[in-house]
This record gives structure tokens, C-alpha cells and sequence, in this order.
């Protein structure tokens, strides 16, 4: 009891000072499970991203510092709990071994080893960071509230400013949500964001071009499809699509009414348990009936895995 | 005896006030009685129960045994019932909840508008598309799925709050019984459970109790009558309990407590004392006739003989029973009161009134030749086998302790609290305890533990640690695995947040400063209606309830949920607020629990040191009276390992039965003890005195003892309320022990010691001391 109080105590003053001041530590790794008691998946845990690098290896995000992991195609996941962690939003690795993850009040944090053990990055804002893809094991991207866009060319170690600047004060930033961001390769990247916005680089991020939504109401999620195309979804069960590389963007008819949050082919999550599914590519959209995932709320797909609320984890056929 | 006309007048008359009085007393459960009232978590639970409710909570689940509650036919039921429950005497109407209820929403948010629409009110969806759209709303509300729809959607609970002081229980439980009744068919199960519920199924079962006594009552005549073999050997005494009982409850009536029909068991007992002390009295009337054949001669010579050991007897009797009020268990205490004075009454009722009454009724002619040999020839065996068997005494008390030590070390392993989830009170097999089980296992709220946060001013609860730090508490609970959910003021903001923001999960966060958390809170304040916020916060934001939904009520459960939550408190200090232990059934149960425990050891110990003192001073040997205080001892521990071998727990209704079972069960060692004295007075040696006693007095014991065992033991097979079995079987199983001990291990160990009581040494011991042995004699 002493000693998990000292734990406590110890866990405590970590994260009070590692989360706030940009110092470096490992996470502590909590066993997996002790004699069939603790449950890596809580009914209640509110996940946010997956990650899959292949048919195996798997890492989910989720809210209260959730990591998990998994190394045998989801049979066992185990559980990286660092106490007093924020929020995670968004998970991504360029390998088997080396990945990020970022979370609420601006957190990164990084792994070499497959997500055993985090450490935290340079904290590039303060502010949300909704989502990060990197497009190799050094160059990657975060975005999030505010408009906050940030680059780094080291692994995270510092970061390069490129938020959005309001139009009347350009040194204040744009009051917009960036909800997801999408690189096809390390030139041509996709963000999208509160009431349409998209943006749109095709020079590695040195500029960034708003494009016009077709009814400007507020978007989650984007991804690249083959043959230039790329696709977002949002709000009302919204659908839009591109092909010439997100330059021009259509709006889709859709099957729900239901708000979609991730996008990752041939699937789109979203909403009450909404799973739509394609197998043109995504030139059309049907609802999937069966209702895998009941009635959570799924906010993030990767490879046919999706995760979402009271501890959603699964993979779909 | 001469003025004995104006004395039975003047009983007569005290009579007929207290049975007026006792014609007037409540007979009703408190359940408020069965807590603690000085442990802090009651006393906290107090002060915040009215405002955030949870008292008289009634929950009924519509259960469709295959398939979901999504179909129209059930959602019609749900509608149905729930419109029944609104409309019944003494409800809250703004705490009722129900998917059927209008003040069951859902958030609808689309493009830049929100909009809270109600589930299924004022119309329940026919059509099968209508109902799919239900499902599927309901299905994605969290605040809907796990408290009120079960996860797999095949039960709905719906939840009333009933104001105090405005149920009639009876007519409560006749219109749920009803609801029951009506909507159970092929497809659909309904549960009920809740306090109001409970005591209506007490009220249900009372005439089954009283049923009960009859038997029980009809079980004891039987055996005086075998022991007689007339009438007045059977009405005399049950005339004197009659009368004892009245005084009892006349009193208890007087100083305005109620009677709960739960500890009805242990006011029986003292009645059986009554009983046994007029079967005393009776003896030595009929043993003072043969010599004396003036009846009213003999009823004063044996009342002579019999009043100062009375008054001693008694009154240790009335005294150690009214230790059970250091308990600080009101139950306990109100136990105490009524059967002190219960037992105290035994002085009128027998010591007056027997020789009064005796005096004036006919002696009937059996009654010279029944008194010694009215029991066949084999009770005579077993009492002579027995007495044989004293010659192995240093087997008898070596077994005795070895077999003492051994249930010692295995009654260490007793169980404190709930062994599974049950009221405690009614069988397993109940629809109360089936419903409570359904209802734990299909939704959250059956079992919630409720931990209060106490704001130092108004707007406390939207600093940013207070809110932070109950959410790390949340958090620190969620990860006990035996916790299914947990819910705070912190998830109604969170919640709030994200409803603001598109819906966005990512957002289901606190905000960041005091003025985003008291908007936010304001905004929730505006669009909720009465009650329903009241269930999380106080409207000035000052103090908020966390509860906490345990799988079960279980004693290890409780109390790790206790710990657990203190474990945080101590090592996160907030400075705007503080955390208060702690509220629902599991936190009350856990004080329940904490309580027992103090109370098991000091009311055992205090009766214990009681009776020690009460024998070493009665028979002048401090060795008789450890020897005698032992005795009982270990026929506890042999009650608490039987206990603890079955999974029986030590709780708030066990705890009573050990206190005044011990009282009781020393008597059996003080009669043989007082005979024995009473053997060697007359020049007997020791081993020849106890040989006749045992044959004798132990014939006595036997019979009283039996009368007992069988009386309350049998209660286990007859009654619906298993509350009152246990009590039974485990009181039966005392007497038993209590017993087999007296007439047994005690006789040997005192050989084995050759200890004898003073009085043997010292001849012409005083008068008092002689005609205590003798009453002890029977």
C-alpha cells in the first residue's frame, strides 16, 4: 500500500513536471495483467486512433493517456497506461519500432521499441494536436486547435511553425479546427478541418493552399486514394471527393445522416456505430448492416481495424 | 399473599394499560435503524441524501427474454409502466426515470445547430423504421447505455425516486405487484428491487412470521405438555410468557420505539426465558406440595426459596442484554431496550404472578406423579450415557479444546458483509433477490458507491483541480476491474464540450480555465430540466456526488472500494474542495461492515466479562466462573466456524443472535452448576454429585433447550424471510453447543480441576447463597 502510495506520489510529480516542461523520461509500463484481474481494454475507455503496420503489429490511442498495443493481430493487446497523461488523439509509425502519438495540450511523445517504453518530444504549442502523420522515420507533421500546423525534420525533437494566421491580424492564429492531415508522399499533403476547410501542399509543406469546399460545414477526416483521388468525410455523414489530386472537391451521396469521423479504404467510420464500405475504390458508399461495433461511437480506422468508444477494438472482415 | 387479590388486581390493571399499549406499538423497518448513525460515512450520507438523492429508490427492469427491448410490443410495455409509476401516490415526478419518459434525449447535432430531442415521448414508434432509429439513438447514448438500457439492449431499467414521509409501503408494493403481474407473459420478465420494495415484501411476509410463532409457540406447548402432562403445566408457564410479552412491548410501545418484525427472533427468546424460569417455578411448587399439601402454603414456601436468586437471575439476565446498546447500531440498541425490559418483566410475570395464580388454580391430580418422569425412559439413557461419559474427562475436555482451538483458527476466516448480492433479508430464490441480481448484472446502478466532493465555496466544483482531480478519481476507481462504470458533474461538462464542438469525441475534455467550466455548466444548468442535474451538483456548484457502480455488494467488494478510495484521497489534497466518504449502498454497507466488526468484539467481550463476573461472584470461584464463560466461548466459536465452513457472513442481522444467544446459553452451565452445589451440600463427593446432576438438572436443561432448538430452529424451513431463518438456525445451533457443552465439557473440566464451589467447603453457607443453588438447580 506504502508503496503504490509512493508510486502515486512519484507518478505524480513526474507528469506534473514532464508534461509541462519539455524534459525528457520514459513512461512507466504497467504489467499487462495480473492473474486474469486487470483487463487491458476497459469497457469504458474512449479510443481515438489505430495504427496497424501490418496484419500483426497494432497501436491504439485513446483518452486518460491510453496506449495499446498489440504484436499478434489484436489477440493480445497490452496496456501502456502513463498516470496523469492527457487525452491521445492520433497514432502513426514509419516501422514496426519507431512511431508517435499526440495528444491534448500540445503532448508528443515518441517510441524506438515498438511502444514499450515513450518518451516525451519537444512540445511544439500548448494547444490540441488533433492528428500527425509522419512520411519517413525523421520528417513528420501535427495539426490541431487553432489552426496549429507544425513540421519537424528530426523526430520531433524541434518543430517548425506553419500555423494558420488570421486574415485581419496575422500574427494572431486562425480560430479553425484542423481535425486530420494526410501526406500521399512527402510533397503532397492533404488537412482538413472546422467549416470545410481544406488545405492542400504539393511542396512538402512550404506553402499550403485553401481549397474550396463544396458546402462548408466541418470535416474529420481525409485520406489519398489511388490514382490521385482523396477523400473526406464529416459532419451529417458528409462525403467528399476528389480526383485531381485535391484540387477540386464533389460532394458524394451518402448512406447516413450520421456524423463520419475517420476515413481509411475501403472503409469510413463514424457516428453510432456507422461503418460504410466500398469496393469501387470509393466511388460508392453502402452501409454496412450487420452492426460490428453495435451502436459505439468509432472514431478511427487503419487496415480494416476500427476503435472508437466503451473500448471498441476490432477488425472488420 | 394474603393482600394477593389487590397485588393481581394491581397486575391486572398494569396489564391491561401496557397491552393497550402494546395493542398501539408500530410494528414496522426502519432501515435507517440498521446503520450505523455515529460512523462518519452514515453521518455524511445523511447530510447529502436529500440533496442528491437515493433514498427511496424503487428500480424495475423490462427484461425480453430473446431478442431486444426494440420491438414494438415491449416499448409499449416500457411506456405503459413507466406512465403507471408517474402516476402513483408520493412519487418525485421529476426523479422518475425511463427511455419512455420525456426527459429521456438524446443530442442531435447537425451542421452549426444542437438540438436535444426527446427518445420515444410522446409517442412510442410502431413501425419497424421508426424503431430502428430508436435503437439506434439510444444504442449511441452513453448516458443512456450501461444506468438505463442494458448493453446488449435486451432490458430497460426504469428508476423512481419516492418522496419521504409520502409512501405507504403497503400500497406501493400492491401496485408494483401489480405492474408485475400485468406486464409478465412469455416474452418479458419484470424485475423489481429497491428499499421501498424490500419493506413492502416485509409487510407481504408478516402474516407468514406470525405463522411462524404460532408453530413455534404450538412446538413449545407440546413439550411442556410431554413434560407435565397437564394443563396447567402448559398454561401456567405460557400464561406468565403471555403476560411478560405484553410488558415487553407495552413498554417498548411507551418510550415510542418500533418493533421491527425482522429481530422479532430474539424477543421470542426472552419469552422462552419467561417460559423456563415459570417451568422452574412450577417444579419446585410441586416438589414443595408433596411435602406441604396446602397449595398456598407451598406457593409461599417456593416462592420464599425462589425470590432472591430470582431477582439476581434476572436481573443479570436484563443487564447483560442491555449491553448490546453499546452497539452504536440503532437496531441493536432498540434490541437492547425492549428485551431488557422484556426480560426485567420476568420478575412480575413469574416471581409475583406464578404464586399468586398457582395459589388459586386446582392442583390437578397428575401433577404429584408427572413432574419427575413425565419423558419415557430414553431421554434417562442418554442423560446416564452422558453422565457415564464424564469419566473420560480428559478426553471430553481435551477434544472440547482441541476442537474449540480448531473452530477458533477456522472462525478467523469469517466473512464480514455480503457473501453475494442479496438483500440479506429475503431467500436467493426470491423475485426480490432474482431482481436485485438481474438487475446488478444487466445495468450499472444497482450497487453504486457514492463519494462526495465538498466545495469550500460556491462555484468550487469549476476550479480546474477540483474538476481535474475527480477525474482522476474517476479514472483511479475505473481501474478496479469489479467497477463497471462511474459518473460525475466532470462527465456531464466533458460531455457538454463535445456536444459543443460538433460532437467531436476528441473533445470530451475538460476545458481548460474556471470561466469555460462555469459556462459550460450554466449551459447545462439551461437546457436541463428539475432533478436533473440536482443528481450530480448542487445548483450553486459547491458540492457534487461521484458515484461509483460496483458489480456487487460483497464484504471484500465494500471494503476494497473504501480503502481504494481513501488510498486516493490522502495522496491528492485539493485545496478548493474536499472528498467525503461516502454514500450508496456500498458505502453504506461498508460502515455497516466497520461497524459489526467494533461491535462483535466489544459487545462479545463486555456479555463475556459480564457473565464472568456474574458466576465467579454466584458460585464464589473464580475458576467455576472462567470455566463457565469458556464454555461459552467455544460453543460461539463452534457457531462462527459452522459460519464460516457454510459461507454463512457475519453481519448487521447476525450480529444481534451471538449477542443475546450467549446470555441465554450460559444459563444451561449456572443450573447444572447450582445443582451440583446443591448435591454436595447434601454430603455427596464431587464426581457422585456431578453424575446426579446431570442426570437430573440435565434433564431440565435438555428439555428447555430442546424447547428452544426446536422452536427457532425450525424457523430455517419455514419462512420466505431468510433474514429470520438464519437468525433461527444460527440461535438453535448456539443452544445446541451451549448445551452439549454444559452438560458435558463442563462436568468434566470440573472434575478434571476438582475444583469445587466454595460454599461445599465452607459449611452453612449463607441462605441466599443455598437457595441460589438451588434455583440454578430447577
Amino acid at each position: 500500500m506504502k508503496s503504490a502510495r509512493i508510486a502515486f506520489i512519484v507518478s505524480e510529480c513526474l507528469v506534473a513536471t514532464l508534461c509541462y516542461c519539455t524534459v525528457t523520461a520514459c513512461g512507466n509500463e504497467k504489467p499487462p495483467s495480473k492473474g486474469g484481474e486487470a483487463q487491458a481494454i476497459h469497457s469504458n475507455d474512449l479510443l481515438y486512433d489505430v495504427c496497424f503496420t501490418g496484419p500483426d503489429r497494432g497501436w491504439v490511442v485513446g483518452s486518460g493517456g491510453c496506449i495499446l498495443r498489440t504484436a499478434d493481430g489484436g489477440q493480445t493487446w497490452i496496456r501502456t497506461a502513463v498516470e496523469g497523461l492527457p487525452a491521445l488523439y492520433s497514432v502513426d509509425f514509419v516501422s514496426d519500432r519507431r512511431g508517435w502519438v499526440s495528444g491534448s495540450d500540445g503532448t508528443v511523445l515518441r517510441t524506438e521499441d515498438a511502444g514499450a517504453t515513450w518518451t516525451f518530444c519537444g512540445r511544439p504549442t500548448s494547444k490540441h494536436l488533433f492528428a500527425t502523420d509522419f512520411v519517413n522515420s525523421s520528417t513528420g507533421w501535427v495539426v490541431g486547435h487553432d489552426g496549429v500546423i507544425y513540421e519537424t525534420r528530426d523526430g520531433g525533437g524541434t518543430w517548425k511553425d506553419h500555423s494558420l494566421r488570421s486574415e485581419r491580424d496575422r500574427s494572431l492564429p486562425e480560430e479553425v479546427i484542423l481535425n486530420d492531415i494526410a501526406f500521399l508522399h512527402p510533397d503532397r499533403g492533404l488537412i482538413v478541418g472546422e467549416y470545410g476547410t481544406i488545405l492542400l501542399t504539393r511542396d512538402a509543406g512550404r506553402s499550403w493552399k485553401r481549397i474550396r469546399s463544396p458546402n462548408g460545414t466541418s470535416l474529420f477526416g481525409c485520406t489519398w486514394t489511388s490514382g490521385n483521388g482523396a477523400i473526406a468525410v464529416g459532419i451529417d455523414g458528409q462525403i467528399l471527393r476528389s480526383t485531381d489530386g485535391g484540387v477540386t472537391w464533389k460532394a458524394m451521396k451518402s448512406p447516413t445522416t450520421n456524423t463520419l469521423f475517420s476515413v481509411s479504404l475501403p472503409w469510413i467510420v463514424g457516428n453510432r456505430g456507422t461503418i460504410l464500405h466500398t469496393d469501387d475504390g470509393g466511388e460508392s458508399w453502402r452501409r454496412r448492416e450487420d452492426r460490428p461495433v453495435n451502436f459505439a461511437l468509432v472514431s478511427g480506422v487503419s487496415r480494416s481495424w476500427v476503435v472508437g468508444s466503451q473500448g471498441t477494438v476490432k477488425h472488420l472482415d | 399473599m394474603r393482600r394477593r387479590a389487590w397485588v393481581l388486581t394491581l397486575l391486572a390493571a398494569a396489564t391491561a394499560v401496557l397491552a393497550w399499549q402494546a395493542a398501539r406499538l408500530n410494528i414496522r423497518t426502519t432501515f435507517t435503524d440498521l446503520l450505523p448513525q455515529k460512523h462518519p460515512y452514515v453521518q455524511i450520507h445523511n447530510e447529502f441524501h436529500e440533496t442528491f438523492g437515493g433514498g427511496n429508490l424503487v428500480l424495475l427492469a423490462v427484461e425480453r427474454r430473446k431478442g431486444t427491448v426494440f420491438e414494438a410490443a415491449t416499448l409499449k410495455k416500457i411506456e405503459q409502466i413507466t406512465e403507471a409509476i408517474d402516476r402513483m401516490e408520493g412519487v418525485n415526478h421529476y426523479q422518475l426515470f425511463s427511455i419512455a419518459h420525456r426527459k429521456a434525449k438524446t443530442v442531435e447535432i447537425s451542421g452549426s445547430f444542437v438540438e436535444q430531442k426527446s427518445v420515444m415521448w410522446p409517442k412510442v414508434p410502431t413501425d419497424p423504421e421508426a424503431i430502428r432509429e430508436v435503437e439506434e439513438r439510444v444504442g449511441s447514448s452513453l448516458m443512456l447505455v450501461g444506468p438505463y438500457v442494458s448493453p446488449d439492449h435486451s432490458a430497460v431499467l426504469i428508476s423512481a425516486q419516492f418522496h419521504d414521509g409520502r409512501i405507504d409501503y403497503r400500497n406501493l408494493f400492491d401496485e408494483f405487484k401489480r405492474l408485475i403481474d400485468t406486464h409478465s407473459d412469455e416474452k418479458h420478465a419484470i424485475y423489481v428491487a429497491g428499499v421501498p420494495m424490500l419493506v413492502g415484501w416485509g409487510y407481504h411476509y408478516l402474516s407468514e412470521i406470525l405463522w411462524a410463532f404460532v408453530l413455534t409457540l404450538s412446538i413449545m406447548v407440546l413439550i411442556l405438555w410431554s413434560y407435565f402432562r397437564t394443563w396447567q403445566g402448559v398454561l401456567v408457564p405460557l400464561f406468565s410468557a403471555l403476560v411478560s410479552a405484553v410488558w415487553g412491548l407495552g413498554f417498548a410501545s411507551l418510550l415510542g420505539l418500533n418493533l421491527d418484525p425482522l429481530i422479532l427472533v430474539v424477543p421470542m427468546l426472552v419469552s422462552a426465558r419467561a417460559l423456563s424460569h415459570s417451568v422452574q417455578f412450577m417444579e419446585k411448587f410441586y416438589e414443595t406440595l408433596k411435602c406441604c399439601p396446602d397449595k398456598r402454603e407451598a406457593a409461599t414456601r417456593a416462592s420464599g426459596t425462589l425470590w432472591a436468586p430470582g431477582i439476581l437471575g434476572i436481573g443479570t439476565d436484563a443487564v447483560g442484554i442491555l449491553l448490546i446498546a453499546t452497539s452504536t447500531i440503532p437496531i441493536m440498541q432498540k434490541l437492547a431496550f425492549i428485551c431488557s425490559m422484556w426480560a426485567a418483566s420476568v420478575l412480575f410475570s413469574v416471581l409475583v404472578l406464578n404464586p399468586i395464580l398457582l395459589s388459586v388454580l386446582p392442583v390437578p391430580k397428575r401433577a404429584m406423579e408427572a413432574c419427575a418422569h413425565g419423558v419415557g425412559g430414553g431421554l434417562d439413557r442418554l442423560l446416564g450415557g452422558i453422565a457415564s461419559l464424564v469419566r473420560f474427562r480428559r478426553a471430553t475436555v481435551g477434544a472440547a479444546v482441541l476442537l474449540g482451538a480448531t473452530a477458533y483458527f477456522i472462525s478467523k476466516g469469517l466473512i464480514v458483509g455480503d457473501r453475494t448480492v442479496s438483500s440479506g433479508i429475503l431467500r436467493a430464490d426470491s423475485h426480490y433477490d432474482i431482481s436485485l441480481r438481474k438487475i446488478n448484472e444487466k445495468f450499472f446502478g444497482a450497487s453504486p458507491f457514492f463519494v462526495f466532493v465538498r466545495g469550500k465555496e460556491r462555484h468550487s466544483l469549476t476550479e480546474p483541480e477540483v474538476a481535474r482531480t475527480v477525474e482522476a478519481f474517476q479514472r483511479t476507481m475505473e481501474e478496479d476491474p469489479r467497477v463497471k462504470g462511474t459518473i460525475s458533474y466532470v462527465d456531464l461538462i466533458r460531455y457538454f464540450h463535445q456536444v459543443m464542438r460538433e460532437g467531436d469525441p476528441k473533445w470530451f475534455l475538460l476545458p481548460r480555465d474556471k470561466r469555460s467550466t462555469g459556462s459550460l455548466l450554466s449551459c447545462i444548468a439551461d437546457t436541463s430540466q428539475p432533478g436533473d442535474i440536482e443528481r450530480f451538483l448542487t445548483m450553486n456548484y459547491q458540492h457534487a456526488v461521484v458515484q461509483v457502480f460496483y458489480e456487487d455488494t460483497r464484504g471484500t467488494t465494500v471494503a476494497q472500494a473504501a480503502q481504494r478510495a481513501k488510498a486516493f484521497i490522502d495522496s491528492h489534497p485539493m485545496e478548493h474542495a474536499t472528498f467525503e466518504l461516502a454514500g450508496g449502498v456500498v458505502g453504506l454497507k461498508a460502515a455497516t461492515n466497520e461497524e459489526v466488526v467494533y461491535s462483535h468484539g466489544l459487545t462479545f467481550g463486555l456479555i463475556l466479562l459480564c457473565i464472568l463476573l456474574g458466576s465467579s461472584l454466584t458460585f464464589g470461584s473464580p475458576i467455576i466462573g472462567l470455566l463457565l464463560t469458556g464454555c461459552l466461548a467455544v460453543s460461539n466459536f463452534f457457531v462462527y466456524a459452522l459460519m464460516t465452513w457454510w459461507g454463512v457472513a457475519l453481519n448487521v442481522h447476525t450480529l444481534p443472535v451471538s449477542s443475546v444467544g450467549i446470555g441465554i446459553g450460559v444459563d444451561y452451565g449456572f443450573y447444572l452448576m447450582g445443582r451440583v452445589r446443591e448435591e454436595m451440600r447434601k454430603g455427596e463427593n464431587l464426581e457422585n454429585g456431578v453424575g446426579r446432576s446431570i442426570r437430573t438438572t440435565g434433564k431440565a436443561i435438555f428439555l428447555t433447550a430442546m424447547t428452544l432448538i426446536a422452536g427457532v430452529g425450525l424457523w430455517h424451513f419455514m419462512t420466505h424471510v431468510q433474514f429470520i431463518g438464519e437468525m433461527g438456525l444460527l440461535l438453535g445451533l448456539l443452544m445446541l453447543f451451549s448445551m452439549i457443552l454444559a452438560l458435558l465439557v463442563f462436568p468434566s473440566a470440573l472434575l478434571l480441576l476438582k475444583s469445587s464451589p466454595r460454599s461445599a467447603s465452607v459449611p452453612g453457607a449463607s441462605g441466599a447463597d443455598r437457595a441460589e443453588g438451588m434455583r440454578r438447580a430447577l
